[in-house]
């Protein structure tokens, strides 16, 4: 079997050039932005700009900013079909994740359509799946959950025997019940990690991850006492989001400049992070941070545990952090930054398996090295 | 018009590895721990590599794989002729070794193989796609599953 295409999109990529001006945002980032209505005076301003819109004077105004970036959305312009506004139905969804809404969306894809082969539906659903992650080259998760479902749905042996109507609604019915499970991950991923979380215990999370939250939220209703500290996560404040919806539970919860980790790692137990994207060598691509905050733990002995749903599992095997295409964001310092000086905008790094203890799945608790068998098992 | 290449000899490796970004390394086989079982010298250029925190990258056909484990180059190798390291080719006056020969606690050993421990490979290519050392096992199974009907 040939590598999939998106193995050729792991490429060496320069920095790139102060020069040409500000980089595309990620739109990945606007989905972000928009969900938890995080805004930087200076990403409302180059919104604006982008929209052509006059600059709002009231920088915190959150429905400006959603506005602004559903404008800027390349999903919200003319030509792009039926399986992208079906998938910003779902991603409008603030518990849909985006990986989730794009399986429902070619679900979608296979139960509206009028083929009368097998073929011509496998074809249709290709085109369907390029369209979206075209839509966001940059979001891994957007591209493995397309890939997935596509492995998911089609690897049936026995679809060549059965007349095309029964095999269509066959494929329905596979593409719903991957839905399904995706949807349930999170409840998955909760359950399975409570095992790592004893009384008495201290968390170090970074980002804001809504199945790492899920996994909190559920130890604190089971009664356990344990208590959080949150990297601040500039530029985007995760953090700040991440300890209010903490205390809201009643969780103890401590802010930590970025930093402050490892000043901080000896009274850490554990380290729980999320993935945008786990890889075939096992490693994740996570929010800015990740890499650093593996490499204190690792060094200081601290286990670190990435929750993440099964879907974002893709098939890209980066060998450093220049190997991924770059997702930039707009950094906000507060103060201006003298010109011909450059600013690093990336908002993700890799953090390679070496540091990484255990993957809490969907699947199961998984070691990093068991992704890639995972992989080859659907993909072969 | 071609690919430029710089030539020299194995000492040098820890002096040009700084020039380096990638390492690409044949393979006569894989074993199932991920051991790369592979000419003579290639565990050198890939301990040094590792070292330098350059990424290693194996290249291997599956049908190369194969199921048993070896820890070491010693227990399972092939030896070469003997003579051939005692001449630089070109060179007949370099015979330093020439009159050594004879001595009888001197023995020559031209080895053919050596053994790559997995942990300083960062990726092996296939034409499955790639992997990282830890998934041979899968692709021994599936190999043989679909290749030998076994």
């Amino acid at each position: 079997m040939e590598p999939d295409a998106s193995s050729a999109a792991a490429a060496q990529n320069p920095n790139p050039n102060p020069s040409t001006g500000l980089p595309p945002i990620s739109a990945y980032y606007q989905t972000r932005a928009e969900h938890h209505a995080v805004v930087s005076s200076d990403w409302l301003a180059h919104a604006a700009a982008a929209a052509s819109l006059p600059p709002s004077s009231d920088a915190a105004d959150a429905d400006a900013a959603s506005d602004a970036a559903a404008l800027l959305s390349p999903g919200s312009n003319g030509g792009g079909g039926g399986v992208i506004e079906e998938f910003n139905f779902w991603r409008r969804k603030p518990e849909a994740a985006e990986a989730v809404a794009a399986i429902m969306a070619l679900a979608a894809v296979i139960r509206s359509s009028r083929a009368t082969t097998m073929m011509e539906l496998e074809i249709e659903l290709k085109k369907a799946s390029d369209k979206l992650k075209s839509w966001d080259a940059t979001s891994i998760s957007l591209s493995a959950a397309c890939d997935l479902f596509m492995r998911f749905v089609t690897r049936t042996s026995h679809l060549e025997h059965e007349k095309f109507d029964a095999a269509k609604s066959r494929l329905i019915e596979r593409g719903e019940k991957f839905g399904e499970i995706s949807l349930k991950a999170r409840k998955t991923i909760a359950m399975l990690s409570q095992d790592f979380i004893s009384d008495g215990c201290t968390i170090l999370v970074h980002g804001y991850s809504r199945v790492v939250l899920e996994v909190l939220k559920l130890a604190a209703s089971n009664r356990k006492l344990f208590r959080v500290l949150c990297t601040e996560g500039r530029p985007d404040r995760t953090g700040l989001r991440m300890s209010n919806e903490l205390a809201a539970l009643g969780i103890p919860v401590k802010v930590l400049i970025d930093s402050a980790v490892a000043y901080s790692m000896d009274e850490v137990d554990m380290v729980f992070v999320g993935a945008d994207g786990v890889v075939e060598s096992g490693g994740i691509i996570n929010m800015m941070g990740t890499y650093q905050i593996a490499l204190v733990a690792h060094s200081m002995n601290k286990p670190v545990y990435v929750a993440a749903e099964s879907y974002k599992f893709a098939r890209l095997y980066p060998l450093d952090q220049k190997d991924m295409t770059p997702a930039h964001r707009p950094i906000d310092f507060g103060v201006p930054i003298p010109a011909g000086v450059e600013v690093e905008t990336s908002a993700r790094d890799y953090t390679p398996p070496q540091y990484l203890t255990l993957l809490l799945t969907d699947l199961g608790v998984l070691t990093p090295s068991v992704v890639s068998d995972e992989l080859i098992q659907l993909y072969l | 018009k071609g690919i430029n290449c710089t030539y020299t000899h194995i000492n040098a490796i820890s002096y040009i590895m700084h020039e380096v970004t990638r390492v690409f390394l044949g393979a006569s086989s894989i074993l199932s721990n991920g051991t790369v079982y592979s000419r003579v010298g290639t565990a050198s250029v890939a301990m040094v590599a590792h070292a330098f925190g350059i990424p290693v990258l194996v290249c291997c056909e599956a049908y190369k794989f194969h199921e048993r484990v070896q820890l070491d180059s010693i227990c399972a190798n092939e030896l070469g002729d003997p003579d051939v390291i005692l001449k630089v080719p070109g060179k007949a006056d370099l015979g330093h070794l020439k009159n050594l020969a004879d001595n009888e606690n001197l023995q020559l050993l031209n080895l053919t193989y050596d053994a790559t421990p997995s942990d300083y490979v960062s990726m092996i290519i296939t034409d499955y796609g790639m992997l990282p050392p830890t998934s041979v096992p899968v692709i021994v199974r599936e190999y043989r599953k679909e290749q030998l009907w076994i």
